[in-house]
């Protein structure tokens, strides 16, 4: 075979297979929708390449980008010196993050509890209702950027006096250091968090600052929207040597209303110990969480 | 003799080839780019509480032969295990629309992606084409069963 013939086969060979190609390309129904994405032009993209530290920023830190409002109420019963007293109760919880930059976040976490005592006998025997704000506690926590689904953050604590009659809590001053650390797993979402406070000043007569706090939590929430979660929140007091410890589980939902998420949430709690006069057996609870996009 | 015959085929064969992939390629090269059906902006706002709950707010305008229609998306979060809040502004056109339903439905990412290209080409069941463009303050990620449109009530 000559040097033309072999030419010749070659190109037969090459074209026809790639002839076949596109006939059997034709074959495949064209999607037009396809091709016409694919084919467009006319509008210009916003980034034309991947831009890798661009997207790391924007996965650095969301946290940021939302603050949310709890408002919990709360009934608690079982107190006093004779345990007929009940105690009502809304906090005010609001999270506030703060971006750090790098993905590390700064949270401020103030709560301020309002509280109505109904009957609740004091160590006079007299009872007493009223109503009033119990204190104002700030929580703060660092949060690093660990790039997993495990969170951490621990920053300094404090919460203030409740007020002068004594009626709602200690009138001393705490200060100290709290810390949280939680993972998410798919569905489940659980964590520990924890605070270690010391009396900085105040009247010790109606309780002392020198609590140590820890609140386990778990949570799963279903395929569509149902959360479901329990926690203890025990706080021991070093001077009464005792601890109040009450159990939640609650489910709740997010509902979108006008635009804006609120989720809502209500469970039972049950102490199963508590501190002298303060609540005790059966309680239950309510939440209702605005979140706000920044 | 024989060889002779055997050449002139395989010439004419080569030739005749050669024309239909230069016919098919030009073909291919030549096919217009289609004109946009519609076009749309929207307005997507997405949570993931702590609890791993997660919230989805959208709103989108569809503008078809003159006239708007409002619809929402879904579909759309911030991936696995993030906590916090984006939001996603951003417009785009519509490819293949011919009837006004077939805008509702599924649609699959064919190529780009809002965070790391600032786009997102998609395509519906139903072959509507989508070329989305936009801004985030945060992550957001198609899910791996796409996005879902439907028209607001």
């Amino acid at each position: 075979m000559t040097s033309l013939s072999k030419a010749l086969y070659t190109v037969s060979a090459a074209t026809v297979f790639a002839f076949s190609s596109l006939a059997i390309a034709q074959e495949i129904p064209a999607r037009v929708g396809v091709v016409a994405v694919e084919k467009l032009g006319a509008i210009p993209a916003a980034k034309k390449d991947v831009d890798s530290a661009d997207i790391a920023k924007q996965l650095a830190n969301p946290i940021a980008n939302m603050i949310s409002l709890p408002l919990q109420y709360e009934f608690n019963r079982g107190l006093g010196k004779n345990q007929s007293g009940s105690e009502p109760n809304l906090l005010f919880q609001p999270v506030a993050p703060f971006n750090l930059g790098g993905g590390d976040t700064f949270i401020l976490r103030p709560i301020i509890a309002g509280v109505r005592e109904v009957s609740v006998q004091g160590s006079n025997g007299q009872p007493y209702s009223g109503y009033g704000i119990a204190s104002v506690t700030i929580e703060s926590f660092y949060a690093p950027n660990t790039n997993s689904s495990w969170i951490w953050g621990i920053g300094p604590y404090a919460q203030s006096p409740s007020g002068n009659s004594g009626h709602f809590g200690s009138q001393q001053t705490g200060a100290g250091v709290t810390a949280v650390v939680l993972n998410r797993d798919g569905p489940w979402t659980y964590g520990v968090l924890g605070f270690q406070s010391w009396n900085v000043g105040g009247n010790p007569t109606f309780g002392t600052q020198n609590n140590l706090y820890g609140q386990p939590f778990i949570s799963y929430t279903t395929a569509n929207g149902l959360n479901y979660s329990a926690s203890m929140e025990a706080q021991y007091n070093y001077d009464a040597h005792r601890t109040s410890n009450p159990l939640y589980v609650g489910v709740s939902k997010v509902l979108i209303f006008d635009g804006v998420p609120l989720s809502i949430g209500v469970g039972p709690m049950y102490y199963v110990s508590n501190t002298p006069g303060g609540p005790s057996g059966w309680g239950a609870r309510a939440t209702a969480t605005l979140v706000i996009l920044e | 003799m024989k060889k002779n015959i055997c050449k002139k085929i395989m010439a004419a064969l080569a030739a005749l080839s050669l024309g239909a992939f230069c016919h098919l390629s030009k073909a291919q090269s030549d096919e217009p780019i289609p004109s946009p059906s519609a076009t749309f902006t929207v307005d997507i706002k997405i949570y993931a509480f702590v609890s791993g709950q997660t919230a989805n707010t959208s709103t989108g305008i569809l503008t078809y032969q003159g006239k708007q229609y409002p619809f929402t998306i879904g579909g759309i979060g911030l991936g696995k295990n993030q906590i916090g809040a984006s939001h996603l502004v951003g417009s785009g056109v519509v490819y293949n629309l011919n009837n006004l339903d077939d805008f509702e439905g599924s649609y699959d990412q064919i190529s780009g992606g809002i965070m790391a290209a600032g786009h997102a080409k998609l395509i519906s069941k139903k072959n509507v084409g989508i070329h989305l463009i936009g801004s985030t303050n945060g992550p957001v990620i198609i899910s791996p069963g796409g996005v879902v449109i439907k028209f607001s009530k």
